[in-house]
């Protein structure tokens, strides 16, 4: 647990935490000089560079819903409340935020925003930031500040929820958000198509897949070792997710039998993929780039997954995802070039000064930085 | 520097013809898509190269002058107005620099306007889906600064949902990339950030967007109610069904008359109390299937016919009186107020009655013609800006709706931005200390505070607004 | 009959507080200058202001510029302001971007009367418009013209830099029709008689072309009256803010078409018909004229307009590549879109290529490339390139100025095509069958 907090004292999950409390804390870390480790329920905890803070703050106990009016089709929550938790109140109204980055079932939605983290639905929902349409966040100044609002169209002020969406809580600490929702698609279909192997296979069927007309949910590409830990054969195959009417969902299965061997799964695939994809893992780190680059991009997850390791990609979106409990040599691990991107999430603590020192070193970051933490009191170090 | 200075020096860099100092020539400019107010600059610069533009920000970075950048100057919230100070013009950079149909991506020069693009990469079968209605006119790069919407935003999403990369100049004359061509981009999202800064963060130098592949099929439908509630509780039934329309637009009853009673006549029953348009799009089989659905929700709703537009001539003429509702307002007065504002779908039915009443408590005319999937109202008043008794009691009136809408938890902005026209709305929703949060948001990038000057944030909400970072810096290196 | 409609409803009144120019045609004006909501739908549609990127160059901005004429903020002798409305083709393709209705045309021939109040007209402009007013003067040059055009002499001067080059192109394109056969037009003349408008352009330089018009539209059910004493039609004194020219010429064509007692006025010019149309608005002030006026102009048609209500009636083979521009005064000023194309669709064998910005102006626009000829030259280059890119053989166009002005183009760049009417082609397709 290398990036975890060290020696947490205050606040580590006690109840009773609110907004009042947030700024309390952040206040008194401050007159204390003292670093702030913030978190949800703590999946991401293991993520990003070793944060070195005395106290923590767990947003986890400061959950529930604030608002929710079923024909505006949004939803405000507190910043601890868990996605599985919005999905439950949602879903009795037919709506739902199509949401499930790794570890879904237990994510808070505040963690989910600051990591930015996504999953499958990515590929026809998009991610956390396009969902959000209002957040109240305790500065590192210890300013309690609202930005957006609660309808689903809104351009007054300056944009600081997009700010929130992947600043891993060193800007603010989010207390609450409110998000769009969605009707939930009346028919909902999981199907699993075989896929071949090697890179230039993977890159055909994805070129294939981008062209034909399906507009999938989810279409997400799985190595042979999540493939067996979901129920499938040990092999790659692509779940394509359909959603709709009937009739839009069942031209679409035929579309895709065309296309190769299909086998009808169970919705409840994604849940164990979700569980899959985010258990504890030693390293894991994204690869991305231009959609047309996949297959060289799932080669090389491919080859740092080695036997046990686990990869998935949303093609469609240009993003392969590894996670393994084998740490590779430091010459191995990916660095990022012309044509691909590297997110490092969790590596061991001594190679991150050499291989990703900070995410945020620019001037201008470094500008928005001083702007809402000016003392480095939250999550300090964590993007570098 | 003085002025001339600076002016000779641009010239230098886009030649004589593009540098504007003289009164009668920079009249035309005083003025942008909302023409209640006129600001002039105080000299105009056109730059029709990256490079160029790159110099002539540097020029005004050396001589610490404020500018206002501008697009198309189809704005709706007075944010192109340049109040003397430097207008930079981005309308000669359009360029379609390249086309990815494999990637379905996009690069382009701010000043591309929002058609051209999608006429361009049209034949590819992609779409660039943002249409605000201006999309005839407005540049990119304006989108960008407005974070643009438009009808299809509905089921598509804002231009924040469609932009992948930029390159920006900072108002300091640095360059920097924001998000990512290609894959995913850590950090801070400064992309986020930067779309919908109504040019008071930099200047897109050029901008990577996402197309969308062409619909289908696409399906257009016409429902007219009696009354306005009805319309409005179809409008929350047809988005809670699962059905998501491509576009949902209501007029109402004066709207519809203006419109049918113009040369834009579209077809709309004249004694409608409210019409709904609603478009869905998608794969034939869906579609169809939605359409069927739409048709019950607003049967059963209490529509009083459903008509669906048989081919694309019947289809272009339904849309002709949503799209040309501003022009036939044009007719009616010499001057319009288009107020935009969103509200919670649910408050539908009441904030028109509420709307209704404040129109005769004032005794103006209010025509209703907005996006009502978003809840995004559009209240338009035709008035005589050259009566100073109505143009007070229109005043008036436009305040009192954006106050009902801000009553049930409503934004006073929902597409066209704050500018200059809504900053005086901006402490309805939001407390000091979070305009102080977002000046500060402005302060890193542009902490001389040059770019696009006393917009959207009221300036008395800026902290230290009298003594910029950079004047507070020089203060202390002085005292040093 | 299909009859293309203008927007009729009223515009918007109000005045300006200290009007600085009270009386003058631009401050009758104001209602449409009221109708002009600043959106900027129109910007994309200029093809001046696509060429020179100011918005002063272009409709919105010309408004302003008329608006701050009236309010004060600037003086009819402002270098700026007459540069920029001096600048304008009057293309009027605004007018069918612009969503309320702005008669733009109309504000522009008002400005441009209001400015020539206090200042003269280029010279080559005076000379030109004092010929058309005269038809002692005219005859003579069009005859001369068309004598010098039937040599190789224009062709060989056509590349001569300047204005005189390209006005020797544009004499040296006149001749270059289509070879056609001879026939007999008849026909039942059920659908009406018609008095051919013969144009001073028209007549004098494509004399063919009219005495085509006359066939068709005997082919296809119309019958033929004589309007002696008809002249001009004024466009090119509008145009220019001659207005007092302009409604001399129009009088004495009321008079002459009027007793022609023909149901149609059949034009094959498009700024002539446009013109025409407008009659009514022209002389709205003359009490004596105005009703005629207005009666006269309901009976123009553009021949296109007459031959679509007819079908027309299809012709003989014609297996030619051809593309379609639309000329703006048929286009944008008339609302005539669709009818010059069922002329082309009526000639088996025909293949039509579409022409990218057909609807944009090619900088002829009267006199225009003449008086103006750096920016038409940057508006015609643009044309141009769309045109080469048809790989067509001829070029159908509905007015003598763009005829001449792309026809002065493909010359000077050394291309086989020709710019045609779309009569000539008919005419052709009716010969041979």
């Amino acid at each position: 647990m290398d990036g975890s907090a060290i020696g947490a004292r205050v606040g580590e999950g006690g109840a009773g935490v609110s907004t009042e409390t947030v700024v309390a804390s952040v206040r008194d870390a401050a007159g204390a000089n003292e670093r702030l480790r913030i978190s949800g329920a703590g999946g991401w905890m293991t993520a990003g560079r070793p944060v070195q803070a005395l106290r923590a703050v767990s947003l986890a106990p400061d959950k529930g819903i604030v608002d929710y009016v079923p024909d505006d089709l949004t939803i405000t929550v507190r910043a601890g409340t868990s996605l599985a938790d919005i999905f439950a109140a949602t879903r009795v109204n037919n709506q739902w935020l199509p949401l499930d980055p790794p570890g879904a079932s237990m994510s808070t939605i505040g963690a989910t925003i600051a990591t930015a983290s996504s999953g499958p639905l990515a590929h026809g929902a998009g991610y956390a930031r396009d969902f959000i349409l209002g957040v109240e966040l305790v500065t590192g100044k210890g300013d309690v500040v609202r930005s957006g609002g609660r309808v689903v169209k809104n351009v007054a002020g300056f944009d600081l929820m997009r700010l929130m969406c992947g600043s891993w809580g060193t800007l603010a600490v989010i207390t609450e958000a409110t998000l769009r929702l969605y009707a939930m698609p009346r028919v909902d279909r999981t199907f699993a198509l075989r896929a071949p192997g090697g890179a230039n296979g993977i890159e055909k069927l994805a070129a294939e897949l981008r062209a034909a007309p399906l507009a999938a949910l989810s279409m997400e590409l799985v190595n042979a070792t999540l493939a067996r830990k979901v129920g499938l054969d040990a092999d790659n195959f692509i779940l394509v997710r359909l959603g709709g009417n009937e009739n839009v969902v069942g031209v679409q299965m035929k579309t895709l039998a065309g296309m190769g061997e299909i086998v009808e799964t169970d919705g409840v695939i994604w849940d164990k993929l979700s569980e899959a994809v985010s258990q504890p893992a030693t390293f894991s780190l994204r690869l991305s780039g231009l959609p047309t680059a996949i297959g060289g991009l799932w080669s090389a997850a491919e080859q740092l997954a080695g036997n046990d390791g686990q990869t998935h990609s949303t093609f469609s979106r240009g993003i392969v995802r590894v996670t393994s409990n084998v740490v590779p040599d430091a010459a191995a691990i990916p660095r990022p070039t012309a044509s691909q991107r590297v997110t490092y999430e969790v590596l061991p603590a001594q190679l991150w000064q050499s291989i990703s020192p900070s995410v945020v070193g620019s001037r201008l970051s470094e500008n928005v930085h001083d702007a809402y933490d000016p003392h480095r009191l939250l999550n300090p170090g964590i993007l570098g | 520097m003085n002025l001339d200075e600076v002016s000779a020096r641009l010239t230098e860099v886009v030649g004589e013809r593009h540098v504007l100092t003289r009164v009668s020539e920079l009249l035309v400019y005083s003025s942008d898509g909302l023409p209640g107010y006129r600001k002039q600059p105080t000299l105009a610069v056109f730059p029709g190269t990256r490079d160029e533009t790159i110099a002539v920000v540097r020029i005004l970075a050396e001589a610490k002058l404020p500018f206002v950048p501008r697009g198309a100057g189809t704005g709706l919230s007075g944010g192109a107005l340049a109040d003397g100070v430097v207008l930079l013009g981005l309308h000669r950079l359009k360029n379609i620099i390249s086309i990815d149909v494999e990637n379905r991506r996009a690069k382009v020069e701010p000043g591309v306007v929002n058609l051209k693009l999608n006429r361009t990469v049209a034949p590819k079968g992609l779409m660039y889906a943002p249409d605000p209605s201006s999309e005839a006119a407005c540049t990119i790069g304006g989108n960008i600064a407005e974070n643009a919407g438009g009808p299809h935003c509905l089921k598509n999403g804002v231009t924040l949902n469609h932009i992948l990369a930029l390159t920006v100049i900072l108002p300091s004359g640095e360059i920097v990339e924001l998000g990512a061509e290609e894959g995913e981009r850590d950090g801070y999202d400064l992309r986020g950030a930067f779309i919908g800064s109504e040019g008071c963060f930099g200047i897109a130098l050029d901008i990577t967007v996402r197309l969308i592949p062409r619909p289908q099929v696409i399906r257009t439908m016409l429902c007219d109610f009696t009354t306005v509630d009805a319309a409005a509780r179809v409008t929350s039934a047809i988005v809670a069904s699962g059905v998501i329309p491509a576009a949902l637009e209501f007029l109402d009853g004066p709207m519809i008359r203006v419109v049918e009673s113009s040369i834009y006549a579209a077809g709309y029953p004249k004694d409608a109390e409210a019409v709904l348009l609603v478009e869905l799009d998608g794969l034939q089989e869906g579609v169809d299937a939605d359409l069927e659905t739409v048709r019950r929700l607003a049967l059963d709703g209490g529509a009083r016919n459903v008509k669906v537009a048989r081919d694309e001539v019947e289809r272009l003429r339904l849309w002709q009186g949503r799209k040309k509702a501003f022009g036939a307002m044009g007719r009616l007065s010499p001057h319009l107020v288009v107020q935009d504002a969103v509200i919670p779908r649910s408050r539908l039915a009441e904030i028109l009655g509420r709307i209704e009443g404040i129109r005769q408590k004032y005794g103006v005319i209010v025509c209703n013609v907005f996006h009502a999937g978003d809840g995004n109202l559009h209240p338009n008043i035709p008035y005589n800006a050259d009566d100073p008794e109505e143009s007070e009691r229109v005043h008036l009136a436009m305040k009192e709706i954006m106050q009902a809408c801000v009553s049930v938890g409503g934004s006073i902005t929902g597409e066209h931005g704050v500018g200059l026209d809504k900053m005086g709305y901006m402490d309805l929703i939001f407390d000091p200390v979070s305009l102080a949060a977002m000046c500060d948001l402005r302060d890193a990038f542009d902490p001389e505070r040059r770019a696009n000057p006393a917009k959207v944030i009221p300036t008395h909400r800026c902290r230290e607004w009298m003594a910029a970072p950079s004047a507070r810096a020089s203060a202390k290196a002085v005292q040093a | 009959m299909p009859h293309a409609t203008l927007p009729s409803d009223p515009l918007p009144a109000g005045e300006i507080p200290n009007c600085a120019l009270p009386g003058t045609p631009l401050a009758d004006s104001l209602p449409g200058i009221n109708a002009c909501v600043h959106c900027g739908f129109c910007l994309q549609a200029c093809p001046t202001y696509l060429v020179h990127d100011d918005e002063n160059d272009s409709p919105r901005g010309r408004i302003f510029l008329m608006r701050s004429l009236l309010e004060g903020t600037v003086t009819t002798d402002d270098p700026d302001v007459n540069e920029h409305i001096d600048r304008c083709l009057g293309c009027r393709a605004c007018e069918t971007a612009c969503p309320s209705g702005v008669p733009y045309g109309q504000l522009l021939e008002a400005t441009r009367a209001t400015l020539a109040i206090g200042r003269g007209k280029p010279i080559l402009a005076r000379i030109i418009l004092s010929v058309f007013k005269r038809p002692w003067l005219l005859r003579p040059a069009m005859l001369a013209s068309r004598l010098l055009a039937a040599t190789p002499i224009p062709t060989l001067l056509s590349k001569t830099p300047g204005r005189f080059g390209f006005a020797m192109a544009m004499l040296a394109s006149t001749p270059r029709g289509i070879e056609r056969g001879r026939y007999r037009a008849s026909g039942d003349g059920a659908l009406g008689s018609t008095a051919v408008l013969l144009g001073c352009v028209m007549e004098g330089l494509f004399t063919e072309t009219n005495r085509a018009t006359e066939r068709v539209l005997i082919h296809n059910g119309y019958t033929l009256n004589e309007a002696p004493g008809q002249r001009c039609c004024g466009a090119l004194h509008a145009h220019s803010g001659d207005l007092e020219g302009a409604k001399d010429l129009a009088r004495k064509n009321i008079s002459a078409f009027e007793k022609s007692r023909a149901d149609f006025i059949a034009v094959n010019a498009a700024g002539c018909g446009a013109i025409m149309k407008e009659y009514g608005h022209l002389l709205r002030d003359d009490p004596e004229w105005n009703e005629r006026a207005a009666a006269l102009a309901a009976k123009v048609r553009d021949i296109s307009e007459l031959l679509s209500a007819a079908g027309p009636k299809l012709g003989g083979a014609l297996p030619v590549r051809v593309t379609y521009d639309a000329p703006c005064h048929l286009h944008h000023a008339q609302r005539i879109m669709q009818a010059p194309l069922s002329m082309l669709a009526a000639i088996p064998g025909l293949e039509l290529i579409p022409l990218h910005e057909s609807e944009r102006c090619c900088g002829a626009a009267g006199i225009y490339n003449l008086i103006e000829p750096e920016t038409s030259d940057l508006v015609l280059d643009e044309k141009l390139v769309n045109v080469h890119e048809t790989r067509a053989s001829f070029v159908a166009t509905g007015n003598p100025g763009c005829m001449m002005q792309i026809g002065a183009g493909l010359i000077r760049d050394d291309s086989p095509m020709r710019a045609v009417h779309p009569v000539d082609l008919l005419d052709a397709s009716y010969a041979a069958s």
